[in-house]
């Protein structure tokens, strides 16, 4: 898969994920691999610099705490009132999108 | 969980950052990369291979940085860069009438010494303000409210030489003793990072291994971190030093520390005292503060010979009498060392126990301590 389509959507699979509860950036990266069958793997390079973009615009809050299984702190991010409403609208985005890409897309090509 | 790739790693990706927010980064990176250890651990691999597959995993640290970046500071830059060419614009007209260009004012610093520093950075030299060094140098100055920490360089020419600037960072005295304060969670870096690639006669020369870091996080305990702001406060403020009671005279040229610390390994040293200057004439003492990195011998020992810099202030003649010991500090580097150097000074050394910090008593002017 073209990685600038995951790059360009990836504050929408982010706060997609978080819609399910706080997360921190491992739970994150699973949440998303196994939710798309392991389709859609999310560097990590990109992971946490979009994750702070989100704190920053206010999307997310993130809370430093210790996981269950004990370790060093991490952060543990939640989506705001403002993230939610930033999902909904790229989602809508997202399908208003989809939809009239359908019109260049042709039929499905079948594997045999 | 410390090891060296990690380490490395983690300075790596979060380069550029305030040192706030760099240890915040470098915290939740850590914390994630011990879960995805975790995680392989429990599926049978052990530590080590799991670390090296997680950190394979984890790409170039620097895509990290480049996006930490791009959300940390790039907002910063791009509002100085529109201020900066704001007021550019505004004052061109003035400039140009003026057929000048505006600097520094310079006149207005005190220059407090020069060092040499080689590529592993090892001492070479030191020397006075108005003595200049070859290869790399940092000179150090202070107005009243301001440190400057400059890296230069020294270019020969057939006809002449030039010291040219390649960069400079100066903080706020208030907010250096502020980041000091903050020693224990805070890595304070001293690097000199920017504008570190240079163009002079069509050559473009890269000095950005100029510089130093040094992690402090675990290595200083807070009545450490007040011993060391408290010099650099002195430092900063040139005032009397208030905890020194006798005065030694200094004419030794190779000093020893016994010490327990780790047998090779680079410690920063901050030393404090005396030192004589004319030999012939014993009250030409100026008061000193030494810093630099030392390496520590296969005893867990050092020698002293020139390997230190040293920062001089002109002393008040009324507290250099009250002077009593002088001390030298030793705090084990860890953390951000650059690799370049870790490779000469430490490379395949497990990062280190973050307890020892050496508060050892000298003595100037004897050959061994």
């Amino acid at each position: 898969m073209d990685s600038n389509l995951l790059k360009g959507n990836l504050d929408l699979i982010l706060l997609g994920v978080l819609e399910g509860g706080e997360m921190y950036g491992l739970e994150l990266t699973k949440a998303v691999n196994v939710r798309t069958d392991g389709g859609l793997k999310v560097a990590i390079g990109s992971l946490y610099p979009a994750l702070h973009r989100l704190e920053a615009a206010g999307f997310v809050v993130a809370q430093e705490r210790t996981p269950p299984r004990g370790g060093t702190v991490v952060r543990y991010y939640q989506l705001t009132d403002e993230g939610e409403q930033a999902l909904r609208a790229k989602r809508e985005g997202y399908r208003s999108f989809d939809t009239l890409m359908q019109n260049f897309l042709g039929p499905q090509e079948e594997t045999r | 969980m410390k090891h060296v790739r990690l380490e490395r790693y983690l300075c790596d990706a979060t380069r550029g950052l305030p040192p706030k927010k760099r240890v915040a980064v470098m915290r939740e990176l850590r914390g994630n990369l011990e879960q995805h250890v975790l995680d392989r651990m429990v599926a049978g691999m052990a530590q080590a291979r799991a670390l090296e597959e997680i950190l394979d995993d984890f790409g170039a640290p620097k895509l990290v940085s480049r996006g930490m970046w791009g959300v940390h500071m790039k907002p910063r830059w791009t509002k100085a860069i529109v201020g900066v060419g704001l007021v550019t614009a505004l004052s061109l007209p003035m400039l140009v009438a003026a057929s000048s260009v505006a600097v520094l004012p310079r006149t207005s610093l005190d220059t407090y010494s020069w060092i040499g520093l080689d590529s592993v950075f090892r001492t070479l030299n030191w020397t006075d303000a108005n003595l200049s060094l070859e290869g790399r140098n940092l000179k150090i100055t202070k107005s009243s409210s301001k440190l400057y920490l400059t890296t230069y360089t020294k270019l020969e020419f057939a006809d002449s030489s030039i010291k040219n600037k390649l960069g400079e960072r100066y903080v706020q005295a208030d907010t250096l003793i502020q980041m000091l304060s903050n020693y224990r969670d805070s890595a304070v870096t001293f690097d000199q990072s920017i504008n570190t690639k240079f163009r002079i006669n069509n050559q473009t020369l890269d000095f950005s291994n100029l510089g130093f870091e040094v992690d402090f996080r675990n290595a200083i305990s807070v009545e450490v971190s007040r011993y060391l702001f408290d010099y650099v406060k002195q430092f900063l403020s040139n005032k009397e030093i208030a905890n020194f009671s006798t005065i030694e005279p200094g004419s030794g040229y190779q000093h020893y520390v016994k010490g327990n610390a780790e047998p090779n390994h680079p410690y920063l040293a901050i030393w404090t005292g005396l030192e004589q200057w004319d030999r012939k004439d014993v009250n030409s003492k100026k008061a000193t503060i030494r810093f630099g990195v030392l390496q520590s011998d296969v005893n867990g020992d050092f020698k002293f010979e020139t390997a230190y810099r040293e920062v001089h202030f002109t002393p008040n003649w009324a507290s250099l009498n009250r002077m009593k010991n002088n001390e030298i500090l030793l705090v084990k580097m860890t953390g951000c060392i650059n690799p370049d150097w870790k490779k000469s000074l430490q490379e395949g050394r497990g990062l280190i126990d973050p307890s020892s910090v050496l508060k050892i008593p000298v003595s100037i002017g004897h050959k061994t301590l």
